[in-house]
């Protein structure tokens, strides 16, 4: 499972797919630890998401901001 | 004079004020205007005045009965006199205000604009967009000095989970004439940068409660309508919801509660995988547990089970040995058939041989006796002859006979040669022993 391209919404639906496996009984208890580890994975991932900070969207938003007060200090 | 003799004391008009301004002490003036049907040309225009001692109370009555300011732009009904002034000409002394018909204007007017953002298709527009997942990149446009934008990024920054969100204002008049032109500015502006942000979010927080007039314009809800990301609008009033209200994405009341809603989001979001973890773990231990059990019970029961088919097995064996008795005992029955049919087959064919053979022998025997007897006569007859043969050979016969024989030394005398002088000689006859000497 590749992570990186994958979307929070993503890996919450893939989380609740492995759960509905385990809980329909559909899983079998030689896949289920390698399930519980993928499933934790994505957990993570989406733990991370919620807190990650964008230092490059912050970047960005910061050289806007000093380029519009030069702007404004032209005028 | 003749005015106020030929017009009724007051009377009601219903009007557009085109202008409106309060001076200092508290007089206000206006421009009354009516347009044609079409709305683009003017066909009747005056001015109109409100002195300060009537203005004090219909303001205040007008704002809690229409819950807006009356502004320039609004349609009123009012009550007034025809007042003329030498220097000033003709004027409106407004005495009285019918708010309720301003509030129908208003809403008549903003429901035509609904209709006709719904007809061209745009009404929902924004509203179908999805809220991104984790909505953390904000474009804000909101005055800079508004009190509201203070107390959204508060909210927003400062909350308790530490969650991140990054904020650009994009700044814009939000009350009074110019508001509509600048906050379309402003989300122009974001619109150039469209790809950095989740979502706009327009903020308005203190100034006139009532003053929302360009929230109910159609060119802004028509920008809001079209905006390629979600726009969420805090505009800070309780009571009418405004056009861009009606259009934007989600509308929340309060600035505060914009920022409530983005870390609900988040919130909602943690409070999931949260969930997930929990159910995940519940789930796993419990399949664990129903396996464990299953195999607990399969311990138990295996021991009987074990026993139980050892029995059924040792039951199947027995049953088995009884078989193999019983089709060993046919086997031999058959075999010991085949055998004592083979018997009988070898008794009658060794005795059919042995008969045949004993006959043989008893021939061969007659044949052996007949040449024994044969034999035995010959043997017989030559015995005889030999017999006598040896009659004429019989030494004692001849010398019977006559003859005699003289040795010599013991040895017998065939030359008389080999006898010396006056030796002595034995000669053997019939009746005994003649000795001699040689002369």
């Amino acid at each position: 499972m590749n992570n990186t391209s994958m979307t929070y919404t993503e890996a919450v639906a893939a989380i609740e797919e492995i759960l509905q496996q385990i809980e329909t009984g559909e899983m079998d208890i030689d896949e289920l630890a390698e399930k519980v580890k993928q499933a934790s994975e994505l957990l993570k991932f989406c733990k991370g998401k919620l807190f990650q900070t964008e230092k490059e969207i912050e970047k960005i938003l910061k050289e806007m901001e000093n380029s519009d007060e030069g702007r404004k200090s032209d005028e | 004079m003749s005015l106020k003799n030929n017009l009724p004391s007051s009377f009601w008009v219903t009007a557009e004020i085109s202008e409106m301004k309060v001076n200092y002490s508290g007089h206000c003036y206006l421009e009354l205007i009516e347009k044609d049907t079409s709305g683009e040309s003017i066909k009747a225009k005056a001015r109109a005045t409100i002195w300060a001692s009537v203005y004090r109370m219909i303001e205040p009555y007008f704002e809690t009965a229409a819950r807006t300011k009356l502004a320039a732009g609004m349609k009123v009904m009012v009550k007034a006199s025809v007042e003329f002034h030498e220097l000033y000409g003709l004027s409106l002394n407004i005495t009285d205000i019918e708010p309720s018909y301003t509030v129908g204007e208003m809403a008549m007017k903003k429901q035509e604009i609904i209709n006709r953002l719904i007809a061209e298709g745009v009404f929902e527009m924004n509203k179908s967009l999805f809220l991104p997942d984790l909505p953390r990149r904000i474009a804000v446009v909101s005055s800079s000095t508004a009190a509201g934008l203070g107390d959204f990024m508060d909210q927003l920054t400062r909350n308790n989970f530490g969650y991140q969100f990054y904020v650009k204002l994009f700044p814009a008049v939000m009350q009074g004439a110019e508001a509509e032109q600048s906050i379309i500015a402003a989300l122009d502006a974001v619109f150039e940068q469209e790809t950095l942000f989740d979502l706009v979010v327009i903020i308005r927080g203190g100034g006139a409660q009532s003053d929302l007039n360009c929230f109910n314009s159609y060119w802004l809800a028509y920008h809001i309508c079209q905006f390629p990301i979600p726009v969420l609008t805090g505009i800070g009033h309780e009571q009418d919801e405004t056009i861009a209200d009606l259009v934007a994405h989600t509308r929340l009341k309060t600035p505060t509660a914009v920022a409530e809603f983005l870390i609900g989001i988040f919130r909602q979001a943690d409070q999931k995988i949260n969930d997930l973890s929990v159910t995940l773990a519940e789930l796993a231990t419990e399949l664990v547990e129903i396996e464990k059990n299953r195999f607990r019970t399969f311990m138990l029961s295996l021991k009987p089970a074990v026993r139980k088919y050892l029995a059924a097995s040792s039951g199947n064996l027995h049953v088995q040995g009884i078989h193999i008795k019983g089709f060993t005992k046919q086997m031999l029955l058959s075999e010991s058939g085949v055998v004592s049919r083979r018997g009988d087959r070898l008794n009658r064919l060794s005795r059919q041989l042995l008969l045949v053979s004993e006959h043989r022998i008893v021939l061969k025997s007659r044949q052996i006796q007949e040449i024994i007897r044969k034999y035995a006569d010959r043997q017989k007859h030559l015995l005889e002859l030999l017999e006598k043969k040896c009659m004429y050979l019989d030494p004692f016969l001849v010398l019977k006979r006559g003859y005699s024989v003289t040795y010599f030394a013991g040895k017998v005398v065939k030359d008389p040669q080999t006898v010396p002088e006056h030796g002595e000689l034995s000669t053997r006859l019939a009746e005994g022993i003649l000795k001699s000497k040689k002369i």
